[in-house]
C-alpha cells in the first residue's frame, strides 16, 4: 500500500496547519488504524532519509518540520522582525495553559498584578480565546489556550506541559538570566 | 512604538504590565539576597523592595497600585515582627494575605513559564512551510528574556550614588527635557557603538531627570526590538543595537 502512505504525505505536506489522524483516515476512508500505521512507517521513512525536514506530532497531528539545527540559517533567510514574547506573557500562558478554562482575575491573584494588557496581546495574537462566561457574579470571561498556542510551542496537547505540583521543589536555575 | 511628539505626553505612562509584576520583583530580591521564602525573608528584603517601589513610582509606571499593595503588606509583616511575642497574640483576627504562599505559587508559574521558553519554538527553533501566512501570525517568535530588575536596581544605583544633594533642590523642570531629543541623543550614540555598556548610557555625570527619561526610552527600545539587553563580563549590562534597525 505504498500509494496510500504516497498520499498521506501530499497531505501534510500541503496542509497549512496539522493533519490529524481523524483527518486523514476519514479523507482516505481507512481506518484510523491503518492511518497509524502508515504514518509511523512516513515518519520513519522521513527519519532515515536524514533530511533538514521532519514529520512531528504537533496540536494532535502531523506537521512538517525543519529541524532545530536550521534555526539560525533559517532565521537570517526568513529575516522578519520577530514578534516577541515577554516573560510576563509566557506567565500567563502558562496559566492559563494549567488552569483552562480560567479568568483574568485568576490569573491577576496568582500574578499579583493586573494581566488586561497581556491578555490583550495574547488574544490578539489567537495564542489565547474567550470560551466562555463564568457564573459568577459580573460573568467574567474564561480563557483558554488555542491549537495555535500548541502550534507555536511544539506541543502536541496540553497534557505535554508539566503540571504546575510538578514544579513545587522547583529549584530556581542560579545561572544568570541573560 | 515609541510616539514622542512632544516633552510631558503621554510617554511618561510606561506600561510595566508586559514585562514582570511585583511578586516577580520580591522573588527577584530574595533571590539575589539568597535568601528562603519565608516571613523572616521578607523583612529582610522589604527596605530593597520599597527603594524599587519609589523609583517606579517615578516613572508613573501603569501598576503602581499593584506594587503598593504588596508593599503595605510587608510593611505589615516587618511592623509585626517588631512587636513582643504576647502582644503579637492580640493580632491574629487581623485579615491577611498569605504573601509566603502566595510567592510560592508565583514561583511555580515562573518555572513553568521557563520551560515554556525552552520548547522548540516555532519561528525560532523549528520552522514549517507557509512562511507568510499572516492569519496565523507565525512571524519569527522570540522570547523577550530581558532582566527588567536587574536594570531598574541599576539605575536605582545610579540615582543613589549621586550626590543629588549638591545640587540646589531643583524641582525637575520637566518641560525642559524633550523626549525626542534624548531620544535622538542615544540612537546616536547606537549609531557610533553598536553596543553600549550601562555606564556609557547612564552616565553619572548626566542629571537625574535626563537619566530617568533614557531609562525610559531604553525600555521603550528593548520592547520594540530596536535593542537587545544583555549581561556581560562582571555582570555588567550591556545593550546592543540589532542589526536591519535603520535607527
Amino acid at each position: 500500500m505504498d500509494n496510500l502512505k504516497r498520499k498521506i504525505e501530499a497531505l501534510i505536506f500541503t496542509s497549512e496547519i496539522p493533519v490529524s489522524k481523524k483527518d486523514i483516515s476519514s479523507f482516505l476512508s481507512i481506518t484510523p488504524q491503518e492511518a497509524q500505521s502508515q504514518i509511523d512507517d512516513l515518519t520513519k521513512e522521513w527519519a532515515d532519509l536524514n533530511l533538514s525536514i521532519s514529520i512531528q506530532e504537533i496540536s494532535g497531528g502531523y506537521q512538517l518540520r525543519t529541524k532545530e539545527e536550521f534555526k539560525d540559517l533559517l532565521k537570517e533567510f526568513i529575516n522578519k522582525k520577530p514578534f516577541k514574547i515577554s516573560r510576563a506573557a509566557l506567565e500567563v500562558l502558562g496559566i492559563i495553559a494549567n488552569q483552562q478554562p480560567t479568568t483574568k482575575i485568576e490569573i491577576d491573584n496568582i500574578r499579583g498584578v493586573d494581566s488586561s494588557g497581556v491578555i490583550n496581546v495574547l488574544a490578539d495574537r489567537e495564542l489565547i480565546k474567550v470560551v466562555g462566561e463564568k457564573e459568577v457574579p459580573g460573568r467574567p470571561y474564561l480563557y483558554s489556550t488555542t491549537d495555535l498556542f500548541l502550534e507555536i510551542f511544539s506541543l502536541n496537547s496540553i497534557k505535554d506541559l508539566p503540571k504546575i505540583e510538578e514544579f513545587d521543589e522547583y529549584e530556581e536555575e542560579k545561572e544568570e538570566i541573560t | 512604538m515609541t510616539d514622542i511628539e512632544s516633552p510631558n505626553n503621554q510617554f511618561s505612562k510606561v506600561k510595566l504590565d508586559i514585562y514582570e509584576g511585583p511578586l516577580d520583583l520580591l522573588l527577584n530580591l530574595i533571590r539575589e539576597n539568597n535568601l528562603n521564602i519565608h516571613d523572616l525573608s521578607l523583612t529582610e528584603v522589604t527596605g530593597q523592595y520599597l527603594e524599587h517601589v519609589e523609583l517606579l513610582q517615578e516613572f508613573d509606571f501603569d501598576n503602581i497600585g499593584d506594587y503598593l499593595v504588596i508593599a503595605a503588606e510587608l510593611a505589615r509583616l516587618k511592623s509585626r515582627s517588631l512587636l513582643p511575642e504576647d502582644e503579637k497574640e492580640e493580632l491574629i483576627d487581623e485579615p491577611e494575605m498569605d504573601l509566603v504562599q502566595m510567592l510560592k505559587e508565583y514561583k511555580k508559574y515562573r518555572a513553568l513559564s521557563e520551560e515554556l521558553s525552552k520548547r522548540k519554538i516555532l519561528g525560532r527553533d523549528t520552522f514549517k512551510k507557509h512562511f507568510d501566512s499572516t492569519l496565523t501570525s507565525s512571524t519569527l517568535w522570540e522570547v523577550q528574556k530581558t532582566d527588567i530588575w536587574r536594570l531598574i536596581t541599576a539605575v536605582k544605583n545610579v540615582l543613589q550614588h549621586k550626590n543629588y544633594k549638591e545640587v540646589p533642590d531643583i524641582e525637575l523642570d520637566e518641560e525642559s527635557i524633550d523626549p525626542d531629543i534624548v531620544k535622538r541623543e542615544l540612537l546616536n550614540l547606537f549609531k557610533i557603538k553598536n553596543r553600549l555598556s550601562f555606564k556609557e548610557i547612564f552616565n553619572p555625570n548626566i542629571d537625574k531627570s535626563n537619566i530617568i527619561t533614557r531609562f525610559l526610552i531604553i525600555l521603550d527600545m528593548i520592547k520594540d526590538g530596536q535593542i537587545n539587553i544583555d549581561v556581560g563580563d562582571q555582570s555588567q549590562i550591556i545593550f546592543t543595537r540589532k542589526d536591519g534597525q535603520n535607527g
